[in-house]
């Protein structure tokens, strides 16, 4: 009853005009940034930022969960139309998506892509308002050691769960802690690894880290790739699901709502993973597995309604607890601090029209992006036939200016040009770069936690092990290193046993 | 890309050393717990860690399982080398010649990376970023862009 009445109250925030058109701005660049192979919302968020300087807090808030959510629409479109993801998270929908538009289904593949995604984005915010008031009761009690054991907690299952080698994500939040310990101490007031450059006495901005990244680094990576679309040559045509396809999406949609939006919550996990366990799981549920991969619609629905679902469920942590689960809600907690906002459970009793606002604008979102993704399919078609010669300048040009807004230097530019070389490296080697962004973002909080949490108890280490819930936390963290190890040293036998 | 990787595990744990020296020279105590120091060097530690194991399974794994080359194409590479000079062109450029004049020559060198060889099309943009950067950013966001020499004629206040 009380989340009701909060969230009429964030509606009536939601509706003011400047709210509306900054939710429609978020959700049509968002679509966009999401069809556009290369550029995923992480990179969208961070070079559009800059935009939202000297609006408020809460319209530049809505605009991003625009583009978090948009983006998860968006890339839709390019892996039906041309079996390329828009982003990550849509990599399973080229499998069958893709198949469906040979077929001439392109319209029912980006139909029910639409409609799940709006169902499993609605669900999921009704989910997250349903979860976060109780965690936020919860999350009130935490101190220091709780949030130190949290964010560590979240540090290594976004690295144990980044995909790929273990050992790189773990060698890259090194990395990412590292870069946030530079500048002045916030403690002791001393200068720390800033190489003797003034301009580092500040520390290194998280925006310039995530531009360079996301934003720049992808075009260098794309220069080399030089990536050629080719769009199947159909007429986009009954995008409404036929009852047939109805009776064969319901199922797949509901169960893509909730798997979304518990992997959503999960650190790490976010849209990528939810959508390829939704595809598994509606391959393991299907009586005909042997359609899938050639043009099955359940292999649409479920997924899409999977990768949207996790966005309700990554909002949890990070407007609950102020911990971010993955590169994107990074982005958007780094942005909340720059304006001025502490994430966290105080949140809620100190900024409520703020928080109840994103979340009303959320429903709003999920309804202009299904009016947007059923009606004007034929125009983000046309919008992903600007050439890259085109695009990539722009890029360039959006990221420079935007790091240079933040603090008016020039050194920004500089080091985020660096950090664009070390993203493209990174792209090159293999290494993940949500755990970079995500350690940037977090290493000073995590800091300040721990040394917190032993002026509490005067210098002594015990009290990581004598809170239940620290001590749980700091157990459940220690798992997630573990078990890349665990997992190593078992396959190592296996290989001995089967080769003696 | 096997002897790249190893380049990247011995870079790594030489900038770890580097960075643990650096942060041994600082205060790694406090009265309660821990000084400015403490952070830099254990993280320090285990960045060399993880760099020294990502050596070793770079010399460990057979090189069949790596990617055969850097660049997957010498084309490839010229692109992404040309792309770097630009960017290191515009930085040297962005306070004598102002940003937007040194954005709109990033862009113009940009766009025949990516595929333009059309130059009409690329003067004409190159124009549109110089005036849309001084009217977008420099005027409507008042965001105070270097103008380098072109202060006098398009000013920011």
């Amino acid at each position: 009853m009380e989340a009701l009445q909060q969230l009429m109250m964030g509606f009536s925030v939601a509706v003011t005009p400047v709210n509306l058109l900054y939710c429609l701005l978020g959700t049509i660049a968002g679509t966009i940034i999401g069809a556009l192979p290369g550029i995923g919302p992480s990179a969208g968020i961070s070079i559009l930022l800059p935009l939202t300087f000297g609006v408020n807090p809460t319209s530049a808030m809505i605009m991003m969960a625009g583009i978090y959510c948009g983006a998860m629409y968006g890339g839709t479109i390019t892996s039906v139309l041309i079996n390329v993801p828009g982003e990550a998270s849509s990599v399973m929908t080229t499998l069958d998506g893709y198949q469906m538009a040979l077929q001439g289904r392109a319209g029912a593949a980006l139909g029910i892509a639409a409609i799940g995604s709006f169902i499993a984005g609605t669900v999921s915010v009704v989910l997250l308002m349903l979860v976060a008031v109780p965690l936020v009761k919860v999350a009130l009690s935490f101190g220091p050691p709780e949030y130190f054991a949290l964010m560590l907690m979240g540090l290594t299952t976004i690295s144990g769960l980044a995909g790929g080698s273990a050992l790189k994500a773990f060698l890259v939040t090194f990395l990412g802690l590292l870069v946030s310990t530079s500048g002045m101490d916030a403690f002791s007031g001393h200068p720390r690894l800033t190489f003797d450059f003034t301009e580092l006495l500040d520390g290194v901005n998280f925006l310039v880290v995530a531009v360079g990244l996301f934003g720049i680094g992808e075009v260098l990576y794309t220069a080399e790739k030089t990536l050629k679309l080719e769009f199947v040559t159909t007429t986009i045509k009954n995008v409404w699901p036929t009852r047939e396809d109805w009776r064969l999406s319901w199922m797949p949609i509901t169960r893509g709502t909730f798997i979304g939006f518990i992997v959503g919550v999960l650190p790490g996990a976010g849209g990528t993973i939810a959508s390829f366990l939704s595809y598994a799981t509606e391959k393991k549920f299907s009586r005909h597995p042997e359609r899938f991969g050639k043009g099955a619609i359940e292999g649409v629905a479920g997924p899409e309604s999977a990768n949207n679902s996790s966005t309700g469920g990554a909002m949890v942590p990070l407007l609950t607890l102020g911990i971010p689960g993955s590169g994107t809600t990074a982005i958007m907690l780094g942005a909340l601090m720059m304006f001025g906002l502490q994430p966290g459970p105080l949140l809620f009793q100190k900024n409520p029209d703020f928080v109840w606002g994103v979340i009303a604008s959320m429903y709003i979102g999920n309804v202009m992006l299904l009016i947007m993704n059923i009606g004007c399919i034929p125009l983000f078609v046309k919008i992903l036939k600007i050439p890259n010669s085109l695009l990539m300048p722009l890029i360039i040009v959006f990221s420079t200016v935007g790091v240079y807004a933040v603090d008016n230097s020039l050194f920004d530019v500089g080091l985020l040009y660096v950090f664009s070389i070390v993203g493209y490296l990174m792209r090159k080697f293999d290494l993940p770069p949500a755990p970079l962004v995500l350690s940037v973002v977090l290493g000073p909080m995590v800091e300040r936690a721990l040394r917190q949490s032993l002026t509490m108890s005067l210098g002594s280490y015990d009290i990581f092990y004598t809170r239940p819930i620290t001590l749980g936390l700091l157990l459940m963290a220690f798992a997630v290193i573990l078990w890349p190890l665990i997992g190593w040293i078992r396959q190592r036998r296996r290989t001995g046993t089967a080769g003696s | 890309m096997k002897r790249a990787e190893q380049v990247l595990g011995v870079v790594l744990l030489l900038f770890a050393i580097y960075i643990g020296r650096e942060s041994s020279l600082i205060e790694s105590g406090a009265e309660f717990g821990m000084g400015p120091g403490f952070m830099p060097l254990w993280l320090a530690v285990g960045l060399g860690i993880t760099s020294a194991a990502l050596l070793v399974r770079a010399v460990v794994i057979p090189a069949r399982l790596f990617d055969p080359a850097f660049f997957a194409d010498r084309a490839g590479g010229v692109r992404v080398i040309s792309l770097l000079a630009s960017y290191l062109l515009a930085i040297l450029l962005m306070k004598p010649l102002g940003m937007p004049l040194s954005l709109a020559i990033l862009t113009a060198a940009t766009m025949p990376v990516f595929g333009s060889r059309n130059w009409k099309a690329i003067a004409l943009t190159a124009i549109l970023t110089l005036f849309g950067v001084y009217l977008v950013f420099g005027r409507w966001l008042g965001v105070p862009l270097p103008m380098g020499v072109l202060e006098e004629i398009l000013p920011i206040y």
